[in-house]
């Protein structure tokens, strides 16, 4: 077992974009588990093992308390966010949300909405690639999650009011650290007031779906309330966004960084499966998860308090060198690739598979109407950090391409 | 041998049916179900490479 140490006095397990990656190689050379005097005191779980065990002793370390979910920073003052279940909630009314969503985002489910996911994606792509688009992000990453989510999830063809929604919910996110705590809350109060009146629209007009079953089920044998209810329809918005985008980006990114690979994946699209994995292995768009120990435990010697924070750190956890050969490299062919892009026990992401279906559709769509990525020459895509680790959000990718011939 | 599923370690990644789509199938959550009783030797082999792309180690052979 590697011997774990205090991280060094100045040490900051809360990276910015451009520094995840080596903060990950530090935190596993030095310390898989280690305490930070950073923001009041926390652990990071660094190592795999950790991470994993964190995530998924779901008694032991919650999400939070019974009106706030734990986080490190804190949410700026004037910023007040509802609990969002099942993200912010603990067993046992965790396992009731989550059994009124998964029905619908699970793999069979989504069978009946691969066609409307390809049509989104295929327009939007064909649209940049026929207008030489300049930013992948702005033009295309940006842009699908919402649609997908609003259009065919939840059943809102309207692309303004998903423009809309998406526009707030980008701005709080990217915002985190830039806006006060007053612009964020006025932000927040916006996107309540829309899910409260998204809310009463559909009590009126019934479509059997995720929407529907939050608004129609019970939970620890009584209906939602209101305020759950606003804060499950946010968090099933806000965690297909920025992520999908971020993944999406990471792609085309992976594609310019590695020319090889695009060969491989038009000679072997079945491979394509593959390249995501290890896409979301070496840049998770959620680079760390918090929760709070409900009771003391020791995890690799040290003992860990009830209350104490831990932040497991998904970057590192996906690199651990105990875990994969040549961690930092991108390897198509390995052969096992059990990374914690989409976190572990039973908070794992709950739309994953609307995730890996996307970014399969999206890959394919592209790969079919453009070749031949690159950056101009200097440049590459541009990032901004937020929440302390948890993202290193893209926010440009000036993608250049040539149309393929069967897209002209 | 045989596969194992701890139904109460598997969160539904679903790494295993994707990999495995003769061995394994997601049920209406998309939690991962063994469709094969005892594994042919033929297929211990996809068996064991669907438990080592387990995120949750909840799959074992034995």
């Amino acid at each position: 077992m590697a011997m774990t140490e205090d991280l060094p006095a100045g040490f900051d397990p809360l990276q910015q974009p451009e520094t995840a990656f080596v903060t990950a190689r530090a935190l596993l050379e030095r310390c898989p588990f280690g305490w930070s005097e950073r923001d009041g005191g926390f652990w990071v779980a660094a190592g795999r093992e950790p991470a994993l065990g964190v995530l998924q002793d779901r008694e032991g370390f919650h999400v939070g308390g019974p009106t706030r979910a734990v986080r490190i920073p804190p949410d700026p003052v004037g910023f007040n966010r509802p609990l969002m279940p099942p993200q912010d909630v603990n067993p046992p009314i965790h396992r009731d949300f989550r059994a009124l969503i998964n029905p619908h985002v699970s793999p069979s489910a989504l069978v009946a909405h691969a066609e409307g996911f390809r049509r989104i994606i295929a327009e939007l792509v064909e649209a940049y690639v026929a207008r030489m688009g300049t930013d992948f992000a702005r033009d295309v990453a940006k842009v699908f999650p919402a649609r997908v989510t609003f259009s065919e999830l939840f059943g809102i063809p309207d692309r303004d009011e998903a423009e809309t929604v998406r526009s707030w919910v980008e701005r709080i996110i990217y915002g985190r650290f830039t806006e006060s705590g007053e612009v964020l809350g006025a932000l927040q109060g916006a996107w309540n007031d829309w899910t409260v009146d998204f809310m009463a629209r559909r009590r009126r007009d019934r479509r059997n779906n995720v929407v529907d079953a939050l608004l129609f089920g019970r939970v620890q044998g009584r209906p939602p309330t209101e305020i759950e209810i606003v804060g499950a329809l946010q968090v099933l918005i806000l965690g297909g966004f920025m992520t999908t985008s971020d993944a999406s980006c990471n792609m085309v990114i992976t594609l310019v960084d590695h020319p090889e690979l695009e060969h491989r994946l038009r000679e072997r699209p079945e491979l394509i499966d593959r390249f995501i994995e290890e896409v979301l292995r070496l840049d998770p768009p959620v680079g760390a998860r918090v929760r709070r120990c409900t009771h003391e435990t020791t995890i690799d010697g040290h003992v860990v308090h009830e209350g104490d924070r831990v932040l497991v750190n998904l970057v590192a956890a996906n690199r651990d060198p105990a875990e994969f050969d040549r961690p930092e490299e991108f390897d198509l062919d390995r052969p096992r690739n059990r990374h914690l892009a989409f976190g572990a026990g039973i908070h794992r992401c709950v739309g994953s598979n609307v995730a890996r279906l996307t970014l399969r559709i999206l890959m394919e769509e592209l790969l079919a109407r453009a070749t031949d990525f690159r950056f101009p020459v200097g440049r590459r895509e541009t990032r901004v950090g937020a929440s302390g680790a948890t993202w290193r959000l893209v926010d440009s990718v000036p993608l250049e391409f040539r149309p393929t011939a069967g897209s002209l | 041998m045989r596969i194992r599923i701890d139904r109460d370690v598997c969160t539904g990644h679903g790494r295993c049916y994707a990999l495995e789509p003769e061995l394994f199938e997601p049920d209406d959550e998309g939690f991962a179900v063994a469709v094969v009783e005892e594994l042919d030797p033929d297929q211990v082999a996809g068996a064991e490479r669907a438990a080592g792309n387990c995120p949750e180690k909840a799959i074992s052979v034995e």
